[in-house]
């Protein structure tokens, strides 16, 4: 008991700091010297942790792969589906560069922060102008480890993300697997796998499968502590919290899952049990919050200029619209669209159901099965997120920038779909026809929707970058700078650039540059819209099919 | 040539006080337009700045990379 005082107490007391006595100047320099070697300590606690509790014996993974071949084909096969089906290309700008500058950064220096610019002197690119990492930073702390064993290069966030989002599927097996057996974890793969959302993130740049991945593993660790006696389990449940909340800015309250099976086991033991590596646990979640410190101190970072005048970062005047844009999302038949209305709607009757049932047996002992809920509490409070994204100025999920915060409630979506065939009368037959429906989604709806997302309005921005950037390949000889809103998309391929704001301020030094001779030319990237876009954009989106979502 | 002063969709306008060329233009789906502009100094070319003044800004410029990694200079 007196070890999870003392846990409470420094939980608290760090929480305090950044209320209360946290300013701007130790933040940045807590998180620019400190916070690669705390993240680094997460991941050798995850690991040490993983290393206990897993069995990685030959002979019992001689067995599972005897046991699940059919389960493991068809996750190498959908990872391969997801990989062959859009352009590997970096897809949310500012964000997905921002990473691999940050990964830049750490793999240089170990130091967490983002190089704003770059110019060439002497004939050495220098990277110029660090500004504080407010995103978590695991993503760009583990691609740094890649650019370590391999060398930097941009390809290196698609080696990264092809490999996380083939660990999303197979998690994803593994969760199925519980609740209806081998037949389920294909189900609840094939659903996943046939969104393709799922695609465009998994060739892309971002940090979201990750956050997926270390979802899905929490989800697996808290019901591997709650049947373990004792301490068992509760490091390695521990450990992927902190790793997940060091994962995206809103995923520390996904800490509330361990907290919450920690007081529910305790209860049920009659007893408290901890362990002492658990106690150390709240230290490293501190980057959390000087990041979030950072990003709430400074407008820039929390995007003023986008939002209307007096307008917060988080408002519940955003929900009703980003409300209406989710259910509009969730339900679009446009093959343009990166929905799945398959595992919309069977996830949402699945979701449904399982609620209903909850609320209906909650009482009567043995009623309901451990799994269903531990389902239930999960598919609650990831929903509960989701309501709380949309109160985001930005949670929109029809911009396709803030689409892929819809991923979580997809992936709880297919386990729902999973528990809901499990619970049917003809449970068997059910399956094997829903696996085949969901097969043929895939191969038809998911593959055209997919073939034509290079095409869509959602992609034309980072396909207007990637012109610019092969405009560069094919006639920079190193005497040019390149200057584009997202200059940083330009820096991580290794060209010097500057942002257009920057250019703005400060145009007689950039003169001065081309004058004292260290550039022969300065280019622009300029993205023009012509009259009437932005209304064309909003129907695009806003189609007949739901007039009332305009 | 063009001059600036416009507002290029969801960034910053580009400054009016410098002159562009275009040098490349692609024309997207659904009304966007994209350019490559080439700025132009209006100021004298390369040669007439001194020679004597190319290491100072030598020496800015490595000055500068220090103080701004370590010192953090914010966006604004």
């Amino acid at each position: 008991m007196r070890q999870v005082i003392l846990t409470a107490v420094l939980a608290l007391a760090i929480i305090g700091y950044r209320f209360w006595g946290m300013d701007q100047a130790t933040a940045l320099w807590l998180q620019y010297n400190f916070s690669y070697w705390t993240v680094l300590a997460a991941l050798g606690w995850f690991m040490w942790s993983l290393k206990c509790e897993a069995d990685f014996r030959f002979l019992s993974i001689r067995s599972f792969l005897r046991g699940h071949s059919v389960g493991i084909l068809i996750v190498v096969a959908c990872g391969v589906f997801l990989q062959i089906q859009e352009p590997h290309m970096l897809k949310v700008l500012q964000d997905e560069p921002t990473h691999l500058a940050t990964s830049l950064l750490i793999h240089k220096q170990r130091a967490v922060a983002t190089p704003a610019e770059a110019h060439i002197f002497d004939g050495e690119l220098i990277y110029l102008h660090a500004v504080p990492e407010v995103r978590m930073f695991l993503f760009s702390t583990l691609l740094s480890m890649v650019h370590d064993v391999s060398g930097y290069r941009v390809e290196n966030v698609f080696i990264l993300n092809a490999f996380l989002s083939t660990l999303v599927l197979a998690l994803l097996y593994v969760c199925g697997n519980m609740f209806a057996g081998r037949n389920g974890g294909c189900l609840a793969v094939v659903l996943m796998a046939g969104v393709p959302l799922l695609s465009q993130v998994a060739t892309s740049g971002s940090y979201d499968l990750l956050n997926l991945v270390l979802l899905l593993g929490l989800f697996i660790s808290t019901r591997h502590y709650l049947l373990s006696p004792a301490v068992g389990g509760l490091n390695l449940m521990l450990s992927v919290g902190v790793l997940l909340a060091l994962s995206r800015y809103e995923s520390i309250l996904y800490l509330l899952i361990p907290i919450g099976a920690m007081l529910y086991k305790w209860r049920g033991e009659k007893a408290v049990s901890f362990t002492r590596s658990a106690m150390l646990s709240p230290l490293a979640v501190w980057p959390c919050f000087t990041a979030n410190f950072i990003m709430l101190s400074n407008d820039g970072f929390t995007l003023s200029s986008y939002r209307e005048k007096g307008a917060g970062f988080f408002g519940l005047q955003y929900f009703a619209e980003n409300a209406r844009q989710a259910v509009y999302y969730l339900f679009n038949f446009d093959l343009d669209s990166t929905n799945s209305v398959l595992l919309s709607t069977l996830g949402l009757l699945g979701l449904v159901a399982l609620w209903v049932t909850w609320s209906v047996r909650f009482r009567r002992a043995g009623a309901i099965s451990f799994e269903t809920k531990l389902l239930t509490v999960v598919s609650i409070f990831i929903f509960v997120m989701y309501l709380f994204v949309l109160t985001n100025f930005w949670g929109r999920p029809t911009q396709s920038s803030a689409t892929r915060f819809i991923l979580p409630l997809y992936a709880i979506m297919s386990l729902a779909a999973v528990w809901l065939v499990r619970n049917s009368s003809k449970q068997k037959k059910v399956t094997l026809v829903s696996l085949a429906a969901a097969g043929l989604f895939m191969m038809t709806f998911t593959n055209s929707s997919n073939v034509r997302a290079s095409t869509t309005i959602h992609m034309s921005l980072p396909i207007s970058y990637k012109w610019f950037l092969e405009y560069a390949r094919k006639h920079d000889d190193g005497r040019t700078l390149y200057v584009a809103d997202s200059s940083l998309y330009m820096l991580v391929y290794g060209y010097p650039s500057i942002p257009t704001s920057g250019l703005n301020t400060k145009l007689s030094s950039a003169v001065l540059c081309l004058k004292a001779g260290m550039y022969d030319e300065i280019l622009i990237m300029d993205i023009r819209y012509r009259d009437g876009f932005w209304e064309l954009y909003k129907w695009a989106w806003c189609s007949a099919i739901f007039p009332w979502a305009i | 040539m063009v001059s600036g002063n416009y507002t290029n969709g969801l960034g910053a306008p580009l400054s009016s006080r410098g002159q562009y060329e275009v040098v490349a233009e692609r024309e997207f789906a659904y009304s966007q337009d994209v350019r490559i502009l080439r700025l132009l100094p209006r100021l004298p070319k390369q040669g007439d700045f001194g020679a004597d003044h190319s290491p100072e800004l030598r020496e800015k410029f490595k000055s500068n990379e220090e103080r701004s990694l370590y010192n953090f200079n914010l966006l604004p």
